[in-house]
């Protein structure tokens, strides 16, 4: 085993998990707002959210450069209003892990909403509950399975972002170098026994991220045919 | 006493119902497509009429004359689905309860013990919906609607996917129930002979129009 600082995993991990809650938060209630409501240039506002699916990464981290960079408009509001900065920290690698996950969460979160028998919630809301009520028990545990599927998506989506980070972030040991942008940086200075440790811890947690996935589903699944029967 | 006086377009006709119910079991009856359950859905404000009014006892739910709605929660009206609303991720008991909780009641036991033993349902509580029949879950789905203690019973054919025997069954409880609880009880069917088993009147509804003979 090569002799390495566990640094770029422990920060992957983080950068992951804070970009899945964000994603996780954000994806639920606009999907949810959303699935609700009938308007003028829907379909483009969903259309623009999905779009950091089919985008190369490398134009999402250029967009965001532009967004978030010391001339561009957030950024330099954030700069002077809070002093905080995007650019080359790790909340630049959180922002770029968000936003390239975000479709995924928002599409199966979508989905699941759409599947709900909307006479579940009728019947809930005669029965006297209040809207906020009837989401927390009746369509939140009905679009648990889908939900859960969406956050994991996003985390093994967020854990591999690789080409929006480089450009957001930046490559700084200990502070944004995360998995897939020591893997690169390694094999480019030659270190390929390095290289292939890292990759094979990513390849194994993501796999066995997927594994768990499909098996998951497919439990629930079983369990719901039954439930059907 | 529930007074509707509604108009509500569709996409092929335009709803204009006129009547009222006393404390009985009124019938819609009428064909598929018919409007009967968009009164209903009126009735019970998860459809917006176009113009008209709708009042139980001296509650006004919707009046287009005073621009008032009166929201679902606080109508107060028990509703049956016609298909299987039963929440599938909760006993019979939670389902029964839901109502009770969302409005903050303090359940009477014997009431409920009363509804239960009416439908013969009280072995139940602990089963989940997919575990019981579909008369079960019909007989349920009447329990959940009624422990709240509605002023209003709305049913939307709510025995038509039951087979010829249970659906008997049910129409007796059903009448027992009514001369058990005086409210008025609106029922959606487009079987006649249902209509004149259970209906004190009986409403024919065609193309969204109320039909007199």
């Amino acid at each position: 085993m090569p002799d390495v600082s566990y640094s770029p995993l422990l920060l992957s991990l983080k950068i992951a998990g804070i970009s899945t809650l964000v994603v996780f938060i954000s994806g639920l209630t606009l999907a949810y707002w959303l699935s609700r409501r009938d308007f003028f240039g829907k379909s483009i506002l969903e259309a623009l959210f999905l779009l950091p699916l089919v985008l190369p990464p490398t134009v999402v981290g250029f967009g965001l450069l532009l967004l978030f960079g010391k001339n561009g408009w957030l950024g330099q509001f954030l700069q002077e209003s809070f002093n905080i900065q995007i650019v080359f920290t790790w909340i630049g690698a959180v922002i770029a892990s968000a936003v390239v996950s975000f479709p995924l969460m928002y599409q199966a979160a979508s989905a699941a909403f759409q599947q709900v028998n909307k006479r579940y919630e009728q019947a809930a809301i005669t029965l006297g509950a209040s809207s906020w009520r009837v989401f927390w028990t009746v369509i939140l545990p009905l679009c648990w399975p889908g939900l859960l599927a969406g956050l994991v998506l996003s985390f093994a989506r967020a854990l591999g972002e690789f080409g929006a980070t480089l450009m957001l972030a930046g490559n700084i040991p200990g502070k944004t170098e995360t998995l897939p942008i020591a893997i690169y940086f390694a094999v480019e200075a030659g270190k390929m026994d390095l290289a292939a440790f890292w990759v094979i811890i990513i390849v194994a947690i993501s796999f066995s991220t997927i594994l768990w996935l499909n098996w998951w589903s497919k439990h629930t699944m079983r369990r719901f045919a039954q439930q059907k029967e | 006493m529930l007074h509707v006086h509604i108009t509500k377009k569709r996409a092929h006709f335009t709803l204009q119902a006129d009547f009222t119910a006393d404390n009985e079991i009124l019938m819609l009856l009428g064909p598929s497509g018919s409007g009967k359950t968009t009164i209903l859905e009126c009735i019970a404000g998860l459809v917006i009429p176009d113009s008209g009014l709708i009042r139980l006892n001296d509650q006004t739910m919707y009046s287009s004359d005073a621009t008032f709605i009166l929201s679902v929660q606080q109508r107060k009206i028990g509703y049956v689905f016609q298909d299987d609303t039963l929440f599938p991720h909760m006993t019979v008991e939670k389902n029964i309860l839901y109502g009770i909780r969302s409005q903050k009641q303090e359940p009477d036991q014997l009431f409920l013990d009363q509804v239960s033993e009416t439908l013969g349902i009280r072995h139940l509580w602990g089963s989940y919906p997919w575990q019981i029949s579909g008369g079960e879950k019909q007989r349920v789905s009447l329990a959940r609607a009624l422990a709240t203690k509605p002023n209003l019973l709305l049913l939307d054919e709510p025995l038509s996917a039951l087979d010829s025997t249970t659906r008997a069954q049910c129409q007796d409880e059903l009448l027992r129930l009514h001369q058990l609880w005086h409210i008025p009880f609106i029922m959606v069917t487009h079987d006649e002979e249902e209509a004149r088993k259970l209906g004190s009147t009986i409403i024919r509804l065609e193309q969204g129009q109320i039909v007199h003979n």
